[in-house]
């Protein structure tokens, strides 16, 4: 993503954008700040688990079989994901099992892009899995509140009981702004976020 | 992929070799195949046992809310026949139905059936009916329905679903059992119609392989198969 190791800051925001782009059909599960936390979460583990695993590769293979490797790689560590949600966390299971297949090419887009850094591999597989929490938790909470009137619905479903108490209704749910829970909601709502920070960056 | 300009030259000079270079390369992406394929056999046998004790927990969950446990003294989860009947339910695939005895005597049949003509994709329900061919109840366990449209039954129409304990196929009459556009007994959603709509077919079709069926639903060997 970043030709020059030594880029500045003003070319940041620029990867930022490009790893927005890579992320656009995961950002479609941001219905709920649950969904959203649990769907970014498990990018993260996978981006690092994935860059982690690649960086065993002897780096002369890269050009024979770099990206059909890394693909096997990314796409085992999302299966591997997928049955331990499955096994250990059910309820997450049946919300994200679906999407969980979308996160290979995502993943792999963001890890080959960083891969020919291998020092830095890892930290921008962790700056840029932070970076999309940080995105998702802003979609979901403004898709949930506008949505359905309600702040962390279903979280005990996902996480387990201890989370349960933490859904708080803020109106009645038919009150809420029904676009915003349908996916391309996602996409308006990324649309305003992008407006925002351009805003933000100009001022 | 860009090399950036201040990564070493790592290759060494087998890399020269083309042919070589090729084999080693095939090489490698079989050992990197085998290795993900063991790993991953190995964390399927660390969790298949509890992916399949979550499957029957959350089927349990949902039959007990159905039929209450006090109507019945055996396990429903180990009484079971499975229903092949595409003419009667509509469906290719079998449909599992959980038998519900006390002392030894039919109470209920629960039919784990499919809705296929939702408007996204197939409604998974769960249709419980009693010995005398009433419906106890029906529950919607999976679907993917429009959120705040075709899901109205989960909240904005929570009192539709209930409707239908007590019903059968003589209340009301069969050729009633619709949606109300459809000439039917039953209330479709505002903005929804082929939610309900198949919702309502799909109970229909329910309770005629139940009539249909009744004698085998009870008698048949746990386990088998119905046609």
């Amino acid at each position: 993503m970043r030709a020059e190791p030594e880029s500045t800051a003003t070319q940041e925001p620029a990867a930022d954008v490009l790893a927005l782009f890579a992320l656009c059909p995961l950002f479609a599960v941001s219905d709920t700040i649950a969904n959203a936390i649990a769907g970014s979460i498990a990018m993260l583990i996978v981006a690092l688990g994935s860059t982690l695993i690649a960086r065993v590769l002897p780096r002369w293979l890269d050009e024979e079989i770099g990206f059909a490797s890394l693909a096997l790689i990314v796409t085992a560590v999302v299966a591997a994901i997928s049955m331990t949600e499955n096994a250990w966390l059910p309820g997450m299971y049946e919300s994200l099992g679906v999407f969980l297949p979308l996160i290979v090419s995502n993943v792999l887009l963001i890890v080959q892009a960083t891969r020919s850094t291998p020092t830095r591999a890892l930290a921008t597989a962790a700056r840029t899995g932070v970076f999309v929490l940080v995105t998702m938790l802003t979609l979901g909470i403004s898709r949930e509140i506008v949505g359905r009137g309600s702040v962390l619905r279903d979280s005990g479903r996902m996480f387990g009981e201890w989370a349960a108490g933490l859904h708080q209704q803020l109106f009645r749910e038919d009150m809420g702004f029904l676009l915003a829970v349908l996916p391309p909601g996602a996409f308006f709502a990324l649309g305003l976020l992008f407006a925002f920070a351009n805003w933000w960056r100009r001022r | 992929m860009a090399v950036p300009p201040e990564a070493p030259d790592l290759r060494p000079d087998l890399r020269r070799d083309p042919r070589r270079e090729r084999v080693i390369g095939a090489i490698a992406i079989v050992l990197i195949a085998v290795a993900a394929a063991i790993g991953l056999s190995l964390l399927d046998r660390q969790t298949q046992a509890r992916i399949q004790r979550n499957a029957q927990e959350w089927i349990r969950v949902r039959l007990d809310a159905l039929v209450p446990r006090a109507l019945h003294d055996n396990d429903l989860l180990t009484d079971t026949v499975i229903a092949r009947s595409p003419d009667l339910l509509g469906l290719e695939s079998g449909v599992t139905i959980y038998r519900a005895r006390k002392a030894g005597q039919p109470v209920a049949a629960v039919l784990h059936t499919t809705a296929p003509d939702g408007y996204r994709g197939p409604i998974e329900m769960l249709v419980a009916i009693a010995a005398d061919g009433r419906l106890i109840g029906v529950q919607v366990v999976r679907h993917r329905e429009t959120p705040g449209l075709g899901d109205a039954f989960e909240n904005r129409n929570a009192d539709w679903l209930p409707k239908f304990s007590g019903k059968s196929l003589d209340d009301p009459p069969q050729q009633r059992w619709a949606v109300r556009p459809d000439g039917g007994d039953f209330d479709a959603f505002t903005g929804a119609t082929i939610t309900p709509r198949a919702i309502v077919k799909a109970i229909r079709r329910a309770l005629e392989f139940y009539r249909a069926k009744h004698d085998q639903v009870f008698s048949a060997p746990n386990g088998s198969e119905i046609h």
